[in-house]
């Protein structure tokens, strides 16, 4: 394993393989949640350091447990099992220990940090065959993809409501279209070669 | 009779869960490129949807409050499986193309809704409620794969209709899917207030 490898890795995650614009992980939540930039930060928080430890937490899994006992069959249950449990404590604990910051974050966590973001990327892991660092790197920038994501799509959101929309368009379909666009943007990452 | 169209119109298509609630839209934008592929997953979807409805309406007395998000996702996660492990047998081409889309279902939200709705309801109705949305997200996926495929591609189920020369491309990409999104919603929006008005007069 090179730097190189690392670098590479952490680029594609960003950009090229851009967790929103180009995997489409976590539209539901992407899409509820970009209202307003605050509520985008503190979702794309949570969603990135879930992305971040469960895609460890399941390279582990795979290591340790799907791979030498060839439970293969049994991934999918696995991993939602753990992402559901994980999430479940760290609730708890997070009420225990700083119950202010769960009240200014305003969400319940469970249901932030199990979506389609976090498994996909922990299903990416898991079928890579990335080791621990490589896992570790992929999560992290594959997590500051989705915050960035999420973040500069709520500022264009934001500014959109001031603008002049065509009436049937107004609400949901301009943000879609607005999102297809800048999906567009990212496409430019990948060259060419979409298919 | 009259209740079960009523039913079913209000949870096809005044609550459609991928159009109005916005429930499940991962899977549906990735799979949608080609017909095979929207419609198998549509099964699945219909199939999970139905199944994990009716065993967790059947055990919701017996599951504690605190662990209810846990056992709804793993019974979904469970009956996924089981699509999975079908389709990896009897049709591999389309397991490979559809990769991690498939199992990401699980937490889509469309399952999650699909679940809690279950958990009040008796098996019948649970089951028809399952079987509803599912035929919502169905419909969806097949008029978002008959347009990606045909116009981005050229093809319908893999025959060639036209050249590839004059295909738009981009409907193929993540990007076209969103695009193609935010015009189905907005004619899907003025289908509802069409519908509503009539409803009212």
């Amino acid at each position: 394993m090179s730097i190189l490898s690392i670098i590479s890795i952490s680029l594609c995650a960003i950009f090229a393989e851009n967790a929103v614009f180009s995997q489409l992980f976590g539209m539901t939540l992407f899409t509820k949640k970009s209202g307003s930039i605050r509520s985008a930060a503190g979702t794309g928080v949570a969603v990135a350091v879930s992305m971040a430890a469960l895609s460890v937490v399941s390279w582990f899994l795979d290591f340790a447990l799907i791979s030498p006992l060839g439970l293969e069959y049994l991934r999918t249950v696995t991993l939602v099992l753990t992402a559901v449990c994980l999430s479940g404590l760290t609730d708890v604990a997070l009420r225990k220990k700083a119950p202010e910051l769960i009240e200014k974050m305003g969400i319940s966590l469970p249901l932030v940090t199990v979506n389609t973001a976090t498994l996909g990327a922990m299903l990416v892991t898991s079928v890579s065959g990335y080791n621990m660092i490589e896992a570790l790197v992929y999560g992290l920038f594959s997590g500051a993809g989705f915050l960035a994501a999420i973040t500069l799509f709520a500022a264009i959101r934001e500014r959109l409501e001031y603008s002049d929309i065509p009436k049937w368009l107004e609400g949901l379909p301009i943000t879609f279209i607005t999102a297809g666009l800048v999906a567009l943007a990212f496409m430019g990452f990948r060259g060419i070669s979409f298919m | 009779m009259k209740k079960v169209v009523a039913f079913l119109k209000k949870s096809v298509v005044f609550e459609n869960s991928a159009l109005v609630l916005m429930l499940g839209l991962c899977p549906l934008l990735a799979v949608s490129k080609s017909m095979t592929d929207g419609i198998l997953f549509g099964v699945c979807a219909v199939f999970v949807l139905v199944s994990s409805g009716v065993i967790i309406s059947l055990i919701t007395k017996l599951i504690p409050d605190k662990i209810k998000t846990a056992v709804c996702m793993v019974t979904a996660a469970f009956f996924v499986a089981v699509a999975e492990l079908l389709l990896h047998a009897f049709l591999p081409d389309v397991f490979d193309s559809l990769g991690i889309y498939l199992p990401l279902l699980t937490v889509s939200g469309i399952a999650f809704k699909n679940a809690e709705t279950a958990e009040k309801a008796l098996v019948g109705t649970a089951a028809l409620t399952g079987l509803a949305t599912g035929t919502g997200y169905f419909a969806l996926l097949v008029v978002m794969s008959f347009i990606r495929e045909l116009f981005g591609n050229g093809t319908l189920f893999g025959m060639r209709i036209f050249s590839e020369d004059y295909a738009a491309l981009v409907l193929l990409s993540p990007a076209g899917a969103l695009l193609l999104f935010g015009f189905i919603l907005a004619l899907f929006k003025k289908l509802i207030s069409y519908l509503k008005e009539k409803e009212e007069n």
